[in-house]
């Protein structure tokens, strides 16, 4: 958990906002952009692109 | 709006590993910055837009006309002769119209995801349908028109008091 969420904190907040409500809050994209009040495909670009920066970081962090 | 769960859809190709890991290190309580946005929501319960702006904006006016024609009709059937009225709005410089009034009524409301613990206090997001109604004020008469739309709202609510 202290990795993820370092990670998580190497992010801006935006992505780190659409990654906690995706997966932890268990949201689609739609609850996501009407709770932020972004659009559907706003929200699920911002995902995609958090992941992709996640990623590696994850990977490095990781032992 | 789709009710799936987010695992059934909208799937991320090539980070099914990393999201993976990320569910099953769910944590008890939700980053700062997003308790933060939940206890905001739940600070604002209406959260109609006062300012209508261009989609909104092109519906109001055509509602407007609707009620207008819908008017003339009535009264050309019923009275032929009365004065006809013209509804005129004021756009402001940037070509909103505001309302005088905006009231939001609930029709039906469901529980959306998992309960979230939120400083201690369990949270739940509900989706809530409700009926808008936008009171708009004839620029040169001072007649009331209402202009009124089905919308859908989320909202973070205590789980006490669903």
């Amino acid at each position: 958990m202290r990795i993820l969420q370092e990670a998580l904190n190497q992010i801006p907040v935006s992505f780190r906002e659409v990654i906690s409500l995706k997966l932890w809050g268990e949201l689609t994209f739609d609850q996501i952009g009407e709770l932020l009040e972004i659009s559907r495909n706003t929200a699920a670009s911002r995902y995609r692109i958090a992941l992709g920066r996640l990623k590696p970081l994850v990977q490095a962090i990781r032992p | 709006m789709n009710e799936e769960p987010s695992s059934q859809q909208d799937a991320s190709p090539g980070f099914d590993d990393l999201e993976q890991l990320f569910r099953e290190a769910a944590p008890r309580q939700l980053p700062q910055e997003l308790r933060g946005r939940i206890l905001e929501s739940m600070a604002e319960p209406v959260a109609s837009p006062r300012i209508i702006r261009f989609p909104l904006r092109l519906a109001a006016a055509a509602a407007v006309l609707f009620c207008v024609g819908l008017s003339l009709l009535m009264m050309h059937r019923d009275a032929g002769t009365r004065a006809l009225p013209v509804v005129t709005a004021s756009p402001a410089p940037d070509g909103t119209i505001e309302p005088v009034a905006v009231s939001t009524s609930e029709m039906a409301s469901q529980p959306v995801g998992p309960l979230i613990d939120v400083d201690g206090r369990p949270v739940r997001l509900m989706k809530s349908y409700e009926l808008a109604t936008h009171t708009f004020q004839d620029s040169d008469t001072g007649a009331l028109v209402n202009v009124s739309y089905p919308q859908t709202r989320y909202q973070f609510v205590p789980a006490s008091i669903q």
